[in-house]
């Protein structure tokens, strides 16, 4: 099975993680925040779906430590 | 005498420069079309009519002494609430952000346009937190759209859109993250350029998603936006994505023409089936640019839903403590959002990163054998302010994440693009994505010229 077939169940997540990130999730907001859930769940199967090879991952965000000014690459 | 309301900003500065035309009647005129226009566009939501005679005056003194006048001498010039204004709170479309002290310097780009000689006259309306495609804000107001103040503006610089369209700025600055400068862009018939990710520092503007953010301008005509392009340019170490390269002026090679670049057309993803008013976009843009190659993207749909994931992620986890003190003081079109987007598993955030590169690489493939791509702005014209359906493709889906449909996989990963407005046959302009190599806003606005000059795209004044 992989991430793509994979069910996602929003509310359960919701209810797990919510607390743990310290968020209060009111009767108002639920019904939203479960749809944009859904949402990027299909966004994420998308990416999955994508089959990207081990070899080609490349984190797109680099960190380069250093002083900006004294930088030889500057 | 006075300033015709939509004179190019490059005829008021060689107006101001040779003396025809005083800096301070420029401002005068703008600021009084601005009072009259503005209570039913809603584009600014701060008039800086003080600092703007201000310096209105001392461009013109400086004048009179003989000394040299910057290459925007004179142009207003209004910015998206989100770059610093100094003496104003950075808003940035939020009602939380008020209450933070005002800004003591301004925003690094807004200090660059002035030292060119354009005048800030005000702070722009947008979507909140920049997530928004719409123009609608629960705390300003609907930004409306100057072609037909019942449609949308557009977002999330929807202030600039419809104050550079409505002959309020001749520039504006604005933000694209994931279509905010190319959907206003599009919906309100104005030039916008979204450079390269990396190529204008975004020193003092409030974030929204560091990973994709991009500033940049809009104007009525290519030279306009080359030329504030051109005096936006430069490194800055204070934004650690601000690529360490030297200014490459574009102004110089604007009117090449277009002989020799290889231009193709987005096909598959950026069909426009079914879309009858991005259809006859495009196909006068490529018509004009003889463009008739079409070229299937491979991969844009995955780099879309790498965009909404990174952005989603970034933005939400940027506005934690804001979600878990006062959720209820964010718009509740943005704040549900943004709640779920702090709960997403770190996985799909990285996965999202990953697939970013991919994208990239597989785009730098395609860009070995084309120099210029064309793509629609958007999937249609401007829908009406809070309309919250539309159709697409034969399926009724919601407006508000559709409108970003064409432009989100093009800044996830921050090529060049310039926004091109075109009017068929009915009032409603619609916009054209020319989408060039990284680092390469030379080529995107040589054709921009270049269909301006055949007459195919234009800036058309509200009628």
């Amino acid at each position: 099975m992989t991430g793509a077939d994979m069910p996602f169940n929003a509310e359960t997540h919701l209810d797990a993680v919510a607390p743990t990130v310290g968020l209060a999730i009111t009767d108002a907001q639920r019904p939203g925040v479960l749809e944009f859930l859904k949402v990027a769940s299909r966004m994420a199967a998308l990416v999955e779906s994508a089959g990207l090879p081990d070899d080609a991952f490349d984190l797109a965000p680099v960190f380069r430590p250093g002083s900006v000014e004294a930088g030889d690459d500057r | 005498m006075s300033v015709a309301p939509f004179m190019p900003g490059h005829e008021i500065a060689a107006a101001v420069r040779n003396g025809s035309l005083t800096a301070e009647a420029v401002v005068t005129d703008c600021l009084a079309r601005i009072e009259t226009l503005d209570p039913t566009l809603n584009a600014y939501t701060d008039v800086t009519a003080g600092r703007a005679l201000e310096q209105a005056r001392g461009i013109d003194l400086a004048r009179r002494k003989g000394e040299p006048l910057g290459p925007l001498a004179g142009v207003p010039f209004a910015a998206k609430n989100l770059f610093d204004i100094e003496g104003l709170s950075t808003r940035a479309g939020s009602k939380i952000n008020r209450e933070l002290p005002p800004a003591t310097r301004d925003a690094l780009l807004v200090e660059r346009l002035s030292a060119a000689g354009a005048i800030l006259v005000g702070g722009l309306n947008m979507g909140e937190y920049a997530y928004d495609f719409t123009g609608e804000n629960a705390h300003d107001g609907a930004c409306c759209n100057p072609h037909d103040p019942a449609r949308m503006a557009g977002g999330s610089s929807s202030g600039c859109g419809s104050a550079t369209a409505a002959g309020l700025a001749p520039v504006s600055l604005g933000s694209d993250t994931n279509g905010s400068i190319r959907v206003p862009s599009s919906f309100c018939g104005v030039f916008g350029l979204k450079p390269t990710y990396g190529r204008l520092p975004r020193t003092r503007s409030f974030p929204f998603c560091d990973s994709l953010d991009h500033l940049g301008p809009f104007a009525r005509n290519a030279l306009d936006l080359a030329l504030a392009y051109d005096a936006l340019q430069g490194f800055d170490a204070h934004d650690p994505a601000c690529a360490p390269r030297q200014a490459e002026p574009v102004t110089t090679t604007l009117f090449k023409g277009v002989a020799g670049l290889r231009i193709a057309v987005a096909g598959g993803y950026f069909s426009t089936d079914d879309m009858p008013e991005a259809a006859a976009a495009v196909s006068a843009v490529a018509r004009a640019l003889d463009a008739q190659r079409f070229i299937k993207i491979e991969g844009a749909a995955v780099a879309r839903a790498a965009a909404f994931l990174i952005t989603n992620a970034e933005s939400s986890a940027f506005h934690l403590g804001r979600l878990r003190m006062r959720a209820d003081d964010f718009d509740a079109d943005t704040r549900d959002r943004l709640l779920a987007g702090a709960m997403l598993p770190a996985a799909w955030y990285l996965k999202a990163q990953q697939a970013r590169r991919w994208f990239h690489d597989t785009m730098l493939r395609v860009f070995e054998s084309v120099d210029l791509i064309i793509a629609p702005s958007t999937p249609c014209a401007a829908p009406l302010i809070g309309q919250k359906t539309m159709e697409l493709r034969g399926e009724t889906v919601a407006v508000r994440p559709n409108l970003g449909l064409f432009t989100q996989p093009i800044s996830c990963i921050g090529l060049p693009v310039a926004a091109v407005p075109f009017f068929g046959g009915g009032a409603l302009p619609i916009g054209v994505q020319l989408i060039a190599p990284p680092w390469r806003e030379d080529i995107c606005l040589r054709a921009a010229h270049a269909l301006e000059q055949a007459g195919v795209v234009e800036a058309r004044p509200p009628g």
